[in-house]
């Protein structure tokens, strides 16, 4: 008994009959997936900027390496 | 051939827990997205296409790769597509797989390609010319990834069976994850893992999806950066057990993603699994495979097709073989379906998406040359 509950506890998409009725699985898989996002994200520093960018409006500083300084034979 | 629809493989064994959820192929309709630009690069088939998350300074800049050639794009406002840079390969023959973006140790940023000739050109974007060509595999390169946790290291998957563990910075070979415990058939998708520097994940015509670390090689990863020998004295070393293996499709698996720890992967089944590795204590090496979700992808039962995520993970884009692409809200459960794009003249089979750093913009190559931009217009005054 001890095992089995064990075993469901650590499964992410348990039935409503061993969580209990107010624990549905969509909703644990849903928290288990964010979880485990949010919490590599926590570790994760982008190398240049030492954290994650805020997103879309993030303050960009001017482009160091201009891509179109010269132009390209091909071009 | 690239794209035929791949055979019958091995049965899967599901593991723990109850039957995954399957997302609903009822648009949710959450974002809308509209055509923005169309364009034709050429006549021959384009295989990738990817943003440049290296750098924030160009998340709008992305590189698209077909027959002998790299291109280097900027999204502008009003759906302007602005080519920066092209580049074609000295071998007419060349037919570039893969591209991925990523930079020297000083920041300068570099493109990577590579495709059916197994040499891989390091383009140093910033000058404008060959950085350097890595030499090593034995056959055509499938895809290419950046460690974007450092840069300068990148990983490629390869139809010889191997994937081998680059520094761009000193062009030096560093680790090959083949042999005895390794992919039996071409290796089609790899990916670094987001937090865990040491883990890679790939996956293959063998069906199966391999977990590697290289944790017990990260001397030589570290004695690479400051290698001065000729590269080829370097003493690459052979990985040749995965920490993990599991047979999780039944046929050619040819984009694997981590979504954190948990993985997505594609095979020819016209869907996105999104499931949990986990390791059989008993049996070191042999996971068990625990399947969260389904992402349902209709008529995408022909191989080399692969799905793109925006910068957070909230969302990921896929096309199929005639020209539709679905977007997928990647935490919700059950999965939905935010949007389904297809257009009239689009009918070619989409090879890759890319969707941008927060999902705004959708890009799609295809096997006809074109370049589908789409643009987010859910909250644009009309």
């Amino acid at each position: 008994m001890i095992a089995t509950k064990i075993l469901r506890e650590k499964s992410v998409r348990g039935t409503a009959s061993s969580l209990g009725a107010a624990s549905k699985p969509k909703t644990k898989v849903a928290d288990s997936i964010k979880h485990s996002v949010e919490k590599n994200k926590s570790t994760m520093k982008h190398w240049m900027n030492n954290g994650l960018p805020c997103g879309k409006g993030t303050e960009r500083p001017g482009i160091i390496y201009n891509l179109r300084k010269r132009k390209s034979k091909l071009l | 051939m690239v794209g035929e629809t791949a055979a019958t493989g091995k049965s899967v064994g599901l593991g723990l827990g109850c039957d995954p959820v399957v997302g609903s192929l009822a648009c949710s309709k959450k974002r809308e997205y509209r055509v923005t630009n169309r364009l034709q690069e050429g006549k021959r088939p384009l295989y990738a296409v990817i943003f440049n998350f290296i750098d924030s300074r160009y998340f709008n800049v992305f590189a698209t790769v077909g027959g002998n050639r790299v291109t280097v794009y900027q999204c502008l406002e009003g759906g302007v597509i602005a080519v920066l840079q092209s580049y074609v390969d000295e071998d007419k023959d060349e037919s570039f797989y893969t591209v991925s973006w990523a930079c020297n140790v000083d920041g300068t940023p570099f493109v990577v390609a590579g495709g059916i000739n197994g040499v891989m050109r390091v383009i140093d974007v910033g000058s404008e010319k060959i950085h350097k060509s890595f030499v090593g595999h034995g056959d055509s390169v499938n895809e290419i990834r950046t460690q974007t946790l450092k840069p300068s290291l990148v990983i490629s998957a390869s139809k010889d069976e191997s994937v081998r563990l680059w520094n761009v910075h000193t062009g030096i070979c560093i680790l090959i994850f083949a042999g005895a415990g390794g992919h039996r058939n071409e290796v089609l998708s790899v990916d670094f893992h987001p937090s865990d520097i040491y883990r890679i994940a790939s996956c293959g015509m063998d069906n199966t999806v391999k977990i590697w670390s290289m944790k017990e090689f990260w001397t030589y990863v570290e004695k690479s950066f400051t290698w001065t020998d000729l590269p080829s004295k370097f003493p690459t070393k052979y990985v040749q057990f995965p920490v993990y293996n599991a047979s999780v499709h039944l046929n050619y698996v040819d984009c694997n993603r981590w979504l954190g720890d948990f993985i997505l992967s594609k095979s020819v089944d016209n869907e996105i699994i999104l499931w949990e590795p986990k390791v059989k204590e008993q049996t070191p090496g042999e996971g068990v495979v625990d399947i969260l979700q389904k992402y349902p992808v209709p008529e995408c039962d022909i191989w080399f097709i692969k799905f793109s995520c925006d910068f957070h993970f909230n969302l990921a884009a896929v096309g199929n073989r005639e020209g539709k692409i679905f977007v997928w809200e990647l935490q919700s459960s059950p999965p939905v379906l935010v949007a389904r794009l297809s257009h009239p003249q689009s009918k070619s089979p989409i090879r890759q998406t890319a969707t941008s750093f927060d999902g705004s913009t959708i890009l799609s190559c295809c096997e006809d040359g074109t370049i589908w931009r789409w643009d987010d217009v859910t909250n644009s005054p009309d």
